[in-house]
């Protein structure tokens, strides 16, 4: 039987502005790649909220890695998704002032868990991995500042830190608005290539929907509904 | 991740820089006010050790301790030397030491006294005087003993000659530069006004002035033109006995007679009429009188410091606007919130702690540089004191405070950061 990492259940947020979200039925599975496309104030953002803990469910039940959404305490949720989720931004993601070995390594820095999942290897080997399955040659960049390197090579890096310690969910989102289109086809296939390797699901959120092919289902979101 | 905090910081170390430098300053200031005051007492305190009461002609108590002891302020009236001969006989007296100023060598005081200074007079925690170099000379004849910063700042040695000069005139003044004195010794440092003065037989001092009706020059006399050593002239006899002197250093055979022995001294019906000194209890009357402005001042520096401690609390949350990005990745990561608010205590604490060491450091030199430039104007040994415990506690409670005032943007960035960390758009 296939593990549900997110499900939500008749799941309800209302925001003081009005706005308001409503997902009847959602679920992400281990392994499965999601995309969530929609335009701007479709509710991405606050979906992603909802499961990274920032906002609690108004009413329903949205369960993320079998707890409660609702009832966990902040510090609970904190473990809970440095344990689980691999976050890659839309852009400026990564410690300019770190080099690219500490940007990746800071993927497993907070958590036990997802330290433990790669003891079987080195951390350095474990991040050369990484980012050789990104296209980039770590021989050249390990020591490089973040700050030195192109858009492009910045979002590759931050894919490798997100995919570091081998989290069950991968949440990318709009990880491409920076890029131009060939770095998108390009960084989308790494990605979906590097993910598929390590066996993680992956819920990709965009706007373009030139993007979300060769996912597993697409979920479009408009005025916060399904 | 304590690399990561150091590479943080040194992505933004002009401010840290800067921030470091404003609190090193006021920690500086608060320690060299500190470190002054103690000073102060302690060079007071030590120069008058083991003398049980100071004796001179009437007028102030304090007047005549601050001029006699520590050469400051208006020269006190002279007494008679038949009045030093009347304590000397005294059946409660041990020792008494006779001093006469007025005389100066390039700006420092002459102590005309006897050979039993260096016996009786006593420095800190009764330590006699030591010598750094000497010979069986000392104060005979011309023979002259230099404090270590007379020596030292006129590079003078054993053997030099050099001539006293009448009142305090630091040049020009020559009356007495055809009867030079012979160094025959040079003390080691007191941290005491002694340092910079130069010790001569009082009978040499008359011997000097002779021919003078008091201030006033007579024509000089020079007896001893054809001695080849100074320090073998005979100076004893009625001759050269002084008619006047400044002060008298009294120590007592027992103490429990000392208030009566000020009073006897102090009584109206004596031939001449003195004022006797207890150096203690006079110096807590002074620190007493300057006890309002040292606590104005103490105030006023911890002032500093408080105001400093409140630019870095600005510091770290004005920093925190530009930090959000920082924070924000640790959080999406993982990071607790109190693991956030603890880099920026770790932070303030590294700067308290930073600018505590520069701070330290900056005292050190500073007082250095004043004990060159001001020691000789203060007669203070600046350098004498390293950090007290005091003053390490002071230290450890400004590192604290410091930590302390890092709460506030760390409860701040405990607030912001997690819906920063989800959110990718700052």
């Amino acid at each position: 039987m296939t593990e549900i990492l997110i499900r939500a259940t008749d799941l309800n947020f209302r925001r003081p502005d009005g706005f308001e979200l409503s997902l009847p039925e959602f679920a992400i599975s281990a392994g499965e790649a999601v995309a969530i496309l929609g335009p701007s104030g479709s509710g991405k953002s606050t979906l992603l909220d909802l499961i990274g803990g920032v906002l609690r469910p108004s009413a329903g039940r949205l369960e993320v890695f079998d707890h409660d959404a609702g009832k966990l305490s902040l510090r609970a949720f904190d473990r809970l998704r440095g344990d689980n989720i691999g976050l890659i931004f839309q852009e400026h993601n990564l410690l300019p002032f770190a080099t690219v070995r500490q940007n990746v390594a800071l993927g497993v820095q907070f958590s036990k868990v997802r330290r433990q999942r790669i003891s079987h290897t080195s951390l350095p080997s474990e991040i050369t991995r990484l980012l050789e399955a990104m296209d980039l040659h770590a021989d050249g960049i390990l020591q490089r500042p973040a700050s030195s390197l192109s858009v492009g090579q910045r979002q590759r890096v931050a894919a490798a830190r997100a995919m570091l310690g081998n989290p069950p969910l991968i949440i990318a989102d709009e990880p491409t608005s920076a890029l131009d289109e060939g770095n998108q086809k390009r960084f989308m296939q790494l990605l979906q290539d590097a993910r598929q390797a390590s066996g993680s699901a992956l819920l990709f959120v965009t706007h373009d929907p030139r993007l979300v092919e060769d996912f597993d289902r697409l979920i479009e979101l408009e005025g916060g509904q399904i | 991740m304590l690399g990561l905090t150091l590479r943080s910081m040194l992505s933004r170390k002009l401010s840290l820089a800067l921030t470091i430098v404003t609190l090193a300053l006021s920690v500086s200031l608060f320690l060299t006010i500190e470190r002054l005051r103690i000073s102060a007492r302690d060079s007071f305190d030590g120069t008058v050790s083991g003398v049980d009461v100071l004796v001179g002609a009437r007028g102030s108590d304090l007047g005549l301790l601050l001029y006699t002891v520590f050469q400051i302020g208006d020269a006190s009236p002279s007494m008679r030397w038949d009045s030093f001969l009347d304590v000397e006989k005294d059946e409660r007296v041990e020792w008494a030491v006779p001093i006469s100023l007025g005389d100066s060598h390039r700006g420092y005081r002459v102590i005309a006294t006897t050979s039993d200074y260096f016996d009786h007079v006593r420095i800190g925690r009764g330590r006699l005087l030591a010598f750094r170099e000497k010979n069986e000379a000392l104060l005979n004849g011309f023979g002259v003993v230099l404090g270590s910063e007379v020596a030292r700042n006129l590079k003078y040695t054993m053997g030099a000659p050099l001539a006293v000069q009448h009142g305090l005139a630091s040049a020009g003044d020559d009356s007495h530069k055809t009867q030079p004195f012979i160094v025959t010794g040079i003390l080691q440092p007191t941290g005491t006004p002694v340092d910079y003065s130069l010790l001569i037989h009082i009978r040499a001092f008359e011997a000097i002035h002779e021919g003078w009706n008091g201030s006033v020059p007579g024509a000089t006399i020079e007896r001893h033109a054809d001695v080849t050593d100074r320090t073998t002239i005979d100076l004893s006899g009625p001759t050269f006995e002084p008619s006047l002197l400044t002060a008298v250093y009294v120590g007592l055979k027992s103490k429990r007679r000392i208030f009566q022995f000020v009073e006897d001294i102090e009584d109206r019906d004596r031939a001449e009429p003195l004022t006797g000194v207890l150096p203690g209890i006079t110096l807590s009357q002074l620190w007493l009188l300057v006890s309002s402005a040292e606590n104005a001042l103490l105030i006023f520096s911890v002032l500093i410091v408080v105001v400093a401690l409140a630019g870095q609390m600005t510091l770290l949350v004005a920093t925190l606007d530009l930090r959000r990005r920082e924070i924000a990745i640790y959080r999406a990561m993982g990071a607790q919130p109190l693991t956030i608010a603890g880099l920026l205590v770790v932070e303030a604490a590294f700067i308290s702690a930073a600018a505590a060491a520069c701070g330290v450091i900056l005292t050190l030199g500073g007082t250095w540089i004043a004990s060159q430039v001001l020691g000789a104007f203060l007669k203070l040994d600046l350098n004498a004191i390293m950090l007290l415990p005091s003053q390490i506690q002071a230290l450890i409670a400004f590192v604290s405070v410091s930590v302390v005032t890092g709460l506030v943007p760390a409860m701040l960035a405990y607030r912001s950061s997690l819906q920063d960390g989800m959110r990718s758009r700052f």
